[in-house]
């Protein structure tokens, strides 16, 4: 018995030693547990002082960095009002609402802290307390949580919260893009959408329908004359309202787009090169008349040719750009698309260096003028350099061998496969490319094991660079099975020498959506990974290994406007908002009006500068991040756009 | 369906020279003057846009070569068509 009072004892002791250190622990956790995170954290003083303007004081250097502190969260110096953080940097005060069990005696208690306090109700109190006191009086019995004050803002679209233009609710540049003209050549506009109005009158000074022929002034808008040249695709609507749309229609106006003042020239095109050539000079023969610096939008791309701004079309960008005229280029939404694949091949080697790439091609239903016919039809395009003597072969999966003559053609009717292949020296680059032009019947035995190959050409002075490129110019032909890169896949005229071209990130992942099968009307894509790249976001750089694109600017699920013209199997309800003329879409087409608009803000402010100088700012401006890394990167090319520092970087120097 | 194939093929190999007319970019080697903008026209060549020593303009497809030959052109481009760069595969 007393052996077992004895043991009981010591169990009672280790049982005791057990719940005191327990307690111990609880008591720890909840003195912790009841700070906000914000205020474990502490706010930087000097980012502070930098936000308020204010000299900082010196023991504030001594105060715990945000930085320093690793946790995905907002600082608090980011959530605080210009009051609080004033406190916070001149007094070292932090204000906290405080909830409590015995009102008067917490009030009571940090006073004694050095703090000031005013009851709410109750249970709640609105405290100022000396930063290192937070913790005393978190510890302090009656207190039941301490949440740091801060300002809340109206929520408005994350694309202007992450390209600065937008911090907590507030517009951070003055210039709205008034006196800019922002040309779109897309899809059309919806001329009747409230977003491109002001004051009851169009915006719109100029839309030319190139289907049509017929051109309008701001006056025939007005009279409702162009009504009938409508976006029934919702592109061009969209991409204008990005760049320039002023938000009317949209919830407290909060979808609004860049430039929400500037004057728009539209133009529908057809989307073949020679169009938009003529498209660009129209445009800018507009602004020439009415004196206003102009920036020319085009979300359109495309992949045969040289991928390296050599082509006519791209060089009249190139002629046409100057000072206060600037054209901007979506990349391209490829990134997923095996349409490319390249290679270096070593010289001097015995054998001779080759290579393969394989090649699938996709079984499609075309319709003719004798009906329906599935088939196959696919372009591949292979491009190497001047300085290279290379042979370029074709190989179909039957195993016959096709060449082409040199600069020339040449077609082959194997009664199930036809084949054009031809040679070309371009005149302006002198580079070469070999063009495989393939139908065949839809025997799946056809359709795969197809294969260009390249191959040292010794005989004829053989590989010097080596460097060579296929592309198949649209996917929906087929892809490359094997050989593959993800690089090089910005589209054309993305490629042209002074375009600003334009990558995508993501800015969102859920939208409004009057999909009555989603409930509380959000639609939400959990794959979209916030702050990342656009999955789609085509890679450069251009063959000949230019920085391409430039910039990233936020292109996933924007809300913009909505065509009214714009069919259901264009535009899903999915995407469009409830109730509102508004819609989220996504692709590069996305981000390059979001760049184009702010170029538009930067032409407000200095309205002569040359696109090569906007470029220059554009990429000093650009924000680097985990995401981004720290240099030119095909993906991202020089960083993520920010707004608010593009309009104040300082001019070159003058030499 | 060799001869739809057949068809399908002359429809839409990019080098293509039936007598329908083609959408070309031209870049000449010097800016071009009322003379040589007359003598493009003769050889066919319909004038759309000049911006400095390129133009556009439309022609005939059997007349691609000849044109190619005149000798201030240094380069003729067929016009392609593009696509809007927005992304419908929504992978939600």
């Amino acid at each position: 018995m007393p052996k077992q009072s004895k043991k009981k004892t010591t169990e009672k002791a280790a049982k005791g030693k057990t719940t005191k250190k327990k307690t111990a622990t609880r008591q720890t956790i909840s003195a912790f547990s009841k700070l906000d995170p914000c205020l474990l954290l502490g706010a930087s003083h000097s980012k502070l002082a930098h936000k308020l303007g204010v000299a900082e004081k010196p023991k504030a250097a001594a105060a715990p960095s945000v930085s320093k502190v690793a946790l995905g969260i907002r600082s608090l110096a980011d959530r605080m009002s210009t009051k609080a953080a004033n406190d916070y940097v001149q007094k070292d005060l932090v204000s906290v609402l405080v909830e409590s069990v015995d009102g008067t005696a917490t009030q009571k208690k940090i006073k004694s802290l050095g703090g000031t306090s005013t009851p709410l109700t109750p249970s709640k109190l609105m405290a100022k307390i000396p930063r290192s006191k937070l913790k005393s009086l978190a510890g302090y019995a009656g207190v039941g949580y301490i949440e740091a004050s801060t300002r809340l803002k109206p929520t408005c679209d994350q694309a202007h919260e992450s390209t600065g233009l937008v911090d907590a609710g507030s517009t951070t540049v003055s210039e709205t893009g008034q006196g800019v003209l922002v040309g779109i050549i897309d899809t059309g506009i919806d001329v009747t959408h409230p977003a491109f109005k002001s004051g009851g009158s169009t915006r719109i000074v100029n839309y030319l329908d190139q289907e049509t022929g017929q051109e309008f002034t701001q006056a025939d808008v007005d009279a409702g004359d162009a009504d009938g040249s409508i976006d029934v695709v919702g592109h061009g609507t969209h991409v204008a309202g990005i760049a320039a749309g002023n938000g009317s229609g949209s919830p407290s106006g909060k979808w609004r787009g860049v430039a929400t003042e500037a004057d728009l020239a539209i133009v529908k095109t057809t989307f073949d090169t020679a169009d938009i050539a003529v498209a660009i000079k129209h445009i800018f023969d507009v602004a020439e008349t009415r004196n206003q610096p102009c920036v020319i939008n085009l979300s359109l791309g495309g992949h045969f040719g040289a991928h390296d701004g050599s082509s006519v079309s791209e060089r009249v960008i190139d002629d046409l750009s100057g000072d206060g005229r600037v054209v901007v280029v979506s990349a391209g939404n490829e990134g997923n698309d095996s349409i490319h694949a390249s290679t270096t091949l070593a010289r001097g080697l015995t054998p001779p260096d080759r290579w393969v790439a394989d090649f699938r091609i996709n079984r499609r239903v075309f319709q003719t003028a004798s009906g329906p016919v599935e088939a196959g039809l696919i372009l591949v395009q292979v491009w190497h350099q001047r300085e290279d003597a290379a042979t370029i072969s074709l190989r179909s999966p039957t195993g016959n061998l096709f060449n082409a003559p040199e600069n020339g053609k040449q077609e082959f009717n194997l009664g199930s496969i036809f084949v054009e292949a031809s040679h070309q020296q371009h005149p302006y680059s002198l580079d070469l490319s070999t063009t495989f032009f393939i139908v065949t019947d839809p025997d799946p035995a056809l359709l795969s094991g197809w294969s260009v190959i390249a191959e040292d050409d010794q005989a004829n002075g053989g590989i010097q660079v080596g460097s060579v490129h296929g592309w198949i110019p649209d996917g929906a032909m087929g892809h490359f099975s094997s050989g593959a890169t993800d690089s090089h896949l910005v589209g054309m005229p993305g490629t042209s020498f002074s375009a600003i071209t334009v990558a995508s990130y993501a800015s969102r992942k859920e939208w409004p959506s009057r999909d009555p099968n989603r409930p509380g009307g959000i639609f939400r894509a959990d794959a979209i990974n916030v702050d990342d790249i656009s999955h789609f976001s085509s890679m450069g750089p251009t063959r000949d290994g230019h920085n391409k694109p430039e910039i990233a600017g936020p292109g996933q699920l924007l809300l913009a406007p909505l065509s009214s013209d714009a069919s259901e199997a264009e535009i899903p309800n999915f995407l469009r908002a409830p109730g509102r003329p508004y819609a989220a879409l996504q692709g590069t087409s996305m981000s390059a009006p979001y760049v184009t608009g702010a170029i538009t803000l930067l032409l407000e402010k200095d309205n002569n500068l040359s696109w090569a100088e906007i470029k220059r700012r554009l990429i000093k401006s650009a924000a680097q991040d985990e995401f981004t890394q720290p240099c030119w990167n095909a993906r991202w090319g020089y960083g993520r756009l920010q707004v608010k520092r593009l309009l104040e970087i300082e001019p070159a120097r003058q030499t | 369906m060799t001869d739809s194939l057949r068809k399908l093929f002359d429809a839409n190999k990019p080098h293509r020279e039936e007598s329908d007319k083609t959408k070309v970019l031209v870049s000449l080697k010097a800016s071009p003057d009322d003379s040589c903008l007359t003598a493009l026209q003769e050889i066919g060549l319909t004038v759309k846009s000049v911006v400095g020593n390129k133009l556009t303009g439309e022609i005939e497809s059997k007349l691609l070569s000849k044109l190619q030959q005149h000798a201030n052109v240094a380069e003729v481009e067929r016009s392609v068509r593009l696509k809007p760069t927005d992304d419908r595969d929504f992978d939600t």
